[in-house]
């Protein structure tokens, strides 16, 4: 049985144009590589 | 192979698949593809096309444009996402046609939350009649519809969204919804017709009647007998009644008094079994949360589990485990000291680094609830690791937390005063913030 009020919160409001700036900029994250160096620094890091 | 051929064949294999999942018409397993493929190589441009084109054809126009402009930026050559960009610039009308109908959804979604459902229909059904691809908005009218039993046609919005994106879940939830076998509701209209039995003179009726008025005198004596017996009754009956009422009304008093007095003993042993029942649910709660149950865990189960994972070296998942566990309510000394001793065993800068890279990931691939536990945990360990505290924002921020977001986002600026992520941080709090004002502007 669908529970209108519970389905109804998984609705989110949809970005306007407006907000093209903010969807770009949100979109702005490493990717695996970023991740393995940034690893791999605080590694360096622990030795020292 | 190297490492770095691996990532990129990665990335490659999921934008392959997610091109065949969009071309049979699976538009959400194709985002989900599209999605891993960028987490391996964020500057596939194709990837990135391929996805912008699928957001616009749901209706999700700015996740569309964004996707084609950071395409762009990354090639700048030879890139169709300058095409698509082109056509839509070109044609400014028509964007700010879309644009308006985003916003008449997004005004529909406020009323239906605030419970004006015939307000949210009437906005819901312009924006699907201008813009029948918009997924979400069909979505939406699709509940509205099952939530007023208009089953028929939710059942058509539904197939309106499956036609698009066939394996869309939440559609297909509603269709579950709306395909339920109905009772069939049988009309009754036959009335049963009981013959009743007519009455019949029988034979020894009829032999009396006749055998009654064929006597004479001797019958007008007996029913002069008959007459003063009646008569006497009807006089003497009244006396009597009164008399044998009274005491009828008395034993039906003491009746009514006996019953009252069940009654509320009743009640008052209705109450004592509900405040046994819910100190017996207290009590069944409280060895739960102890010992748990078949589907979830309880403190000792989570213990458990935080050995057994340090002794395999996964110190991480021992660390996650712990982290669970509320040490006050250990009940023994002995239970405490293993818990402690496990904690300065698995609380290590290498275990928080090793959450951030998991909660980094999670955030990546949308599962922002896993991200924001990873992530907290990692800040637990290590407070000092500013790419931590960076997507735990965006990880509220994306799961629509903006208290939490803008309260991750000021701990940013006021512990790494003068950093770009510090400014980013502030920009996006200036931006929150300003929109919580103009949504309390217009309620």
């Amino acid at each position: 049985m669908i529970n209108f009020k519970e389905e109804l919160k998984k609705f989110h409001p949809c970005l306007d144009v407006d907000q093209t700036e903010e969807a770009i900029y949100s979109d702005n994250q490493g990717d695996v590589q970023d991740l393995i160096k940034e690893i791999k620094a605080d590694l360096a890091k622990e030795e020292q | 192979m190297d490492i770095k051929e691996k990532i990129a064949n990665s990335a490659k294999w999921y934008y392959n698949l997610g091109l065949e999942k969009a071309k049979e018409g699976n538009l959400t397993g194709a985002t989900a593809n599209l999605k891993t493929s960028l987490f391996f190589n964020k500057n596939d441009v194709d990837a990135r096309n391929l996805l912008g084109l699928i957001y616009f054809q749901t209706g999700q126009i700015v996740e569309g444009l964004a996707q084609w402009v950071i395409s762009s930026n990354l090639k700048k050559d030879n890139n169709a996402a300058n095409d698509y960009l082109a056509a839509t610039q070109a044609n400014a009308t028509e964007l700010d046609r879309m644009n308006q109908v985003i916003k008449k959804y997004n005004q529909a979604l406020t009323y239906a939350k605030q419970g004006d459902e015939d307000l949210a229909m009437l906005q819901v059904k312009k924006v699907v009649s201008i813009m029948p691809n918009f997924i979400d908005a069909q979505l939406l009218m699709a509940l509205l519809l099952i939530h007023q039993d208009n089953t028929k046609e939710a059942y058509e919005r539904i197939q309106d969204v499956l036609a698009i994106d066939r394996k869309n879940s939440k559609a297909l939830d509603f269709l579950q919804e709306v395909e339920k076998p109905k009772e069939e509701v049988v009309a009754d209209t036959a009335e049963k017709v009981i013959d009743k039995p007519k009455k019949e003179k029988g034979a020894v009726m009829e032999r009396f009647e006749k055998g009654l008025w064929g006597r004479g005198p001797l019958l007008y004596v007996i029913a002069g007998i008959i007459v003063g017996v009646i008569v006497s009754m009807a006089l003497i009956y009244p006396t009597i009644k009164r008399s044998s009422a009274s005491s009828y009304q008395s034993q039906i008093d003491d009746y009514k008094e006996q019953i009252l007095a069940k009654d509320t003993q009743l009640k008052s042993n209705e109450k004592n079994i509900k405040e046994a029942n819910s100190a017996k649910k207290k009590a069944e709660e409280e060895l739960k949360s102890y010992i748990g149950d078949a589907k979830t865990e309880g403190l000792y189960d989570k213990l458990l589990t935080a050995m057994d994972a340090y002794s395999q070296k996964d110190y991480s998942t021992a660390a996650i485990n712990l982290n669970k566990i509320n040490r006050k309510k250990l009940a023994t000394k002995k239970m405490k000291k293993v818990y402690d001793d496990l904690k300065i065993n698995t609380y290590t800068t290498t275990v928080a680094t090793n959450l951030y890279a998991r909660g980094y990931s999670a955030y990546v691939n949308g599962d922002n609830k896993s991200a924001i536990e990873y992530l907290t945990l990692s800040i637990d360990i290590n407070s000092t690791k500013l790419t931590s505290y960076l997507y735990l924002g965006r990880a509220y921020e994306s799961s629509k937390d903006k208290k939490k977001a803008i309260s991750t986002y000021k701990t940013i600026v006021e512990k790494f005063p003068g950093t770009n992520t510090a400014k980013d941080a502030q920009a996006r709090i200036d931006a929150m913030e300003k929109k919580n004002t103009e949504t309390k502007k217009l309620n």
